[in-house]
């Protein structure tokens, strides 16, 4: 009985292996002949115009406001637990550090995930499902190259940049809040000028580089293969594979930002 | 496409905009970045530690920041810390001047002192700051404190 | 005409989770000539089609492209083969998010070597020959189901290739505009002179374009050969897909098929088998002078009429435009001549008078008791020489 148990337990984890190792080099393949599709970028230009449109311009809104209060609270509890240490003079440093090297790049990518992976995976996967993906490759043209390339290019774009804003965003937020809550603001962006370095701002565009990659290959990987989940077809296909790319790229954005912290510190 | 790509690319110029002045913001200001190097010109020093004290920390002269830390490094021979200093063109420091490492504030970020000599000759690019003092350790003090009453 | 073979399927095999789809299906497309693949829904005629432009991977067996074969094939040589094709989805695959115009002209943009000023004259060109002038600016979910096939059509017909595969080109389409694409993919045939697969249902119209048929069934194929060839087969499975329309009118007006006739024959034949035939001739000028429907009508009232007999198990069949047939199992010289009388009464009923009368229609019928075992062609040569004008 025990036996039972322990083989069908291994047979379970040797397919979960095996399908995971089968995802793993497909989602390789997936993201390097996307990479190898910016060669011939010039073609995909008002493509990439729009994909910048869409992750960027669109979500500069909401990126300004999660930003804003992101560091507002920042501010508020960093300053109760500075007061305790007389320290609230380093209140910008703590501010615009935890911003800059981790909350910027980090929740920049987990609010792109929500708002355009979700969408790019879900159009991709009612591309798929209505064959508008093998129409594409009976035209002749690559599927992976005329759809992810130009979003990935975008996505490389619009990343950095979007983090840029947000840890601008956030540092004012947490300004704001350090003068709500204290006479000693003034000192506030000087401190942070002394403290803050060009390595912890490139660190935190590397991150933000690798998140790209990262959240757009998975999405459109999620959605492209629509087709090929067992469990599920049709519009339920896509609602799960929208799931999946919002899941999984949060996990590995945040399975990704521990190891490169590591890395880089 | 065209009809939409119209009212697009002054959007998607637009966001590239805001998105570079942040990055300018970041590096340039926030990060205190010197783009002009020939601004400024490199001092060597030596400390027995240098304890606390990292790339980017200030240099003072008389509470007046006047330069940065561009290098921390190892000498192997000697075991001592030997630190670059990236000094203001135009900040004259005399060649008998003292660096010295200190904490501003009790708990506060480490920066370098220098209290000038008396010498009207000045240190050029690439020379060595040779009189320096290691920073106070406090914790050894403390514990110099506490068992030194104790033996008492 | 015989034209050489242009593509070569050679023993494709096709499974999905275990059901077989094909099943060593061997067929050849000749250059230059319009095929016609036809076959019930669901037999896996679009699998077929799919495996020749690379969308599905076979289990076993290979195809031949002008004589390159896909299994030893490099992605270049493979790329080369799909830009000198073209595929017309069966749910057209429309880009969702281009409009009309901008899907039409999709497959050139991406071609290198066309400009905007002639990518938009040929897709003008084609929109017009479609009549799609007026939508062209629309998105896909905007028009109707026929113009999204008629876009779709033109957007295989844009890169003006050699090869087209037609999934279901016309269905969804109102029958002026299914005889507009038939007539389109003919003319454009004789003009380009391209090769064409066809899958359809259109049967008996697809006959007339097509130079070569063949008919999927069950992962086989199980007719290979010209329309006419078809046509003159004597295999009763394949009549089915010849007189598709027929079976319709026959479920309607309850009178069964010759074939069904065989078959409820050779079930019955181990015992005596009444038949009762029953002529109508100038039936046939009825359909051309008053139409179809009148026949119809007619039929639906005959079977209606024959229903009704009290006469058990009576089996009513067509057997020509002009000749049906009654089977009685296990039927009595009495119960034949019954019948007899009561089909005479049904033609004698008043508004069945003013048709025959209009028309000079005249009835003539026979019965026959047929003895076990006889063959069903010398038992409908009796039954038929017994045959006389009752009115």
């Amino acid at each position: 009985m025990v036996h039972d148990v322990v083989r069908s337990l291994a047979g379970l984890t040797g397919k979960m292996f095996t399908e995971l190792l089968e995802h793993m080099g497909r989602w390789a393949v997936f993201s390097a002949v996307s990479l190898a599709g910016m060669v011939r970028m010039h073609r995909l230009l008002p493509k990439i115009a729009y994909d910048i449109y869409f992750i960027g311009f669109k979500s500069l809104n909401i990126i300004v406001l999660v930003a804003f209060f992101t560091g507002m609270v920042l501010g508020l509890q960093g300053y109760y637990t500075l007061i305790k240490f007389s320290a609230e003079g380093m209140l910008g440093v703590a501010v615009a550090l935890s911003l800059v090297r981790e909350l910027g790049p980090v929740l920049t990518a987990i609010m792109l995930i929500g708002r355009a992976g979700s969408s790019i995976s879900a159009e991709l996967g009612i591309m798929r499902i209505s064959e508008q993906i093998d129409a594409l490759s009976t035209m002749n043209i690559d599927p992976k190259q005329y759809l992810v390339t130009p979003k990935l290019i975008a996505a490389l774009i619009c990343f950095p940049l979007l983090t840029a804003v947000f840890d601008c965003v956030g540092i004012v937020g947490g300004y704001f809040s350090s003068v709500l809550l204290s006479s000693r603001s003034g000192i506030f962006f000087s401190k942070i000028q002394s403290s803050l370095l060009l390595a912890d701002i490139s660190g935190g565009f590397v991150k933000s580089v690798v998140f790209a990659v990262l959240v757009m290959t998975i999405s459109c990987y999620c959605g492209y293969y629509t087709h090929l989940n067992p469990r599920s077809s049709g519009a339920q296909g896509v609602s799960n594979s929208t799931t999946s790319a919002v899941v999984q790229s949060c996990v590995y954005v945040l399975i990704a930002d521990y190891v490169i912290t590591s890395f880089l510190m | 496409m065209n009809m939409k790509n119209l009212s697009l690319y002054p959007a998607v110029g637009l966001f590239v905009l805001i998105g570079l002045v942040c990055v300018a913001y970041l590096t340039v200001n926030l990060a205190n970045t010197s783009l002009f190097d020939q601004n400024q010109y490199a001092l060597n020093t030596k400390f027995s530690t240098a304890n606390g004290l990292r790339v980017g920390s200030s240099v003072e002269i008389s509470g007046v920041p006047v330069g940065k830390v561009a290098a921390i490094e190892l000498d192997q021979q000697l075991y001592q810390a030997v630190v670059t200093l990236n000094i203001e063109k135009g900040v004259q420091v005399p060649e008998d001047s003292t660096a010295a490492i200190k904490t501003s504030g009790l708990i506060g970020d480490k920066y370098i002192n220098i209290i000038p000599g008396g010498s009207s000759q000045a240190l050029q690019h690439g020379e060595s700051i040779l009189d320096t003092q290691a920073a106070l350790d406090i914790e050894e003090m403390i514990s110099k404190y506490i068992f030194g009453s104790v033996n008492k | 005409m015989i034209t050489p073979t242009l593509i070569h399927i050679d023993k494709l095999s096709k499974s999905f989770q275990g059901r077989v789809i094909l099943d060593e299906i061997s067929l050849d497309i000749h250059r230059n000539q319009i095929t016609a693949l036809i076959g019930k829904s669901g037999v896996g005629k679009s699998v077929l089609i799919k495996h020749i432009i690379g969308l599905i991977e076979p289990d076993a067996g290979d195809i031949v492209f002008d004589g390159q074969s896909y299994a030893t094939m490099s992605r270049k040589d493979f790329a080369a083969i799909k830009s000198r094709c073209s595929y017309m989805f069966q749910n057209n695959a429309l880009f969702d998010s281009l409009t009309v115009y901008e899907n039409i002209a999709l497959p050139l943009r991406e071609r290198a070597g066309f400009s905007t000023a002639v990518i938009a004259e040929k897709v003008a060109h084609r929109v017009a020959q479609l009549e799609l002038a007026e939508v062209q600016h629309l998105y896909p979910k905007q028009i109707s189901g026929g113009m999204q096939k008629r876009v779709a059509l033109a957007r295989a017909l844009i890169t003006e290739p050699e090869i087209i595969f037609f999934d279901e080109p016309t269905t969804g389409l109102d029958p002026i505009r299914k005889n507009t694409v038939f007539t389109m993919i003919h003319r454009y045939h004789q003009e380009l002179n391209f090769t064409a697969l066809i899958i359809t249902h259109d049967v008996p119209d697809i006959f007339y374009i097509a130079h070569q048929v063949h008919i999927l069934d069950q992962g086989k194929i199980i007719f290979s050969g010209s329309p006419i060839e078809l046509e003159r087969s004597t295999d009763t499975d394949l009549h089915q897909y010849i007189h598709g329309h027929d079976l319709l009118v026959d479920e309607l007006t309850g009178l069964h098929s010759r074939t069904e006739f065989m078959r409820a024959y050779a079930a019955a034949q181990h015992d005596t088998v009444g038949l009762v035939s029953m002529q109508i001739k100038g039936l046939r000028a009825v359909a051309d002078y008053d139409g179809q429907l009148t026949v119809f009508a007619l039929r639906q009232a005959l079977g209606r009429f024959v229903g009704s007999l009290s006469e058990c198990s009576v089996f009513p069949a067509v057997f020509s435009q002009e000749i049906f047939l009654l089977l009685l199992p296990l039927a009595t010289a009495s119960q034949l001549e019954h019948v007899r009388t009561a089909l005479k009464s049904f033609f004698d009923q008043p508004h069945v008078t003013a048709l025959r009368e209009r028309n000079k229609i005249s009835i003539e019928l026979g019965c026959a008791l047929v003895p076990p075992h006889t063959a069903a062609c010398a038992a409908l040569k009796d039954t038929l020489a017994s045959c006389e004008i009752v009115l």
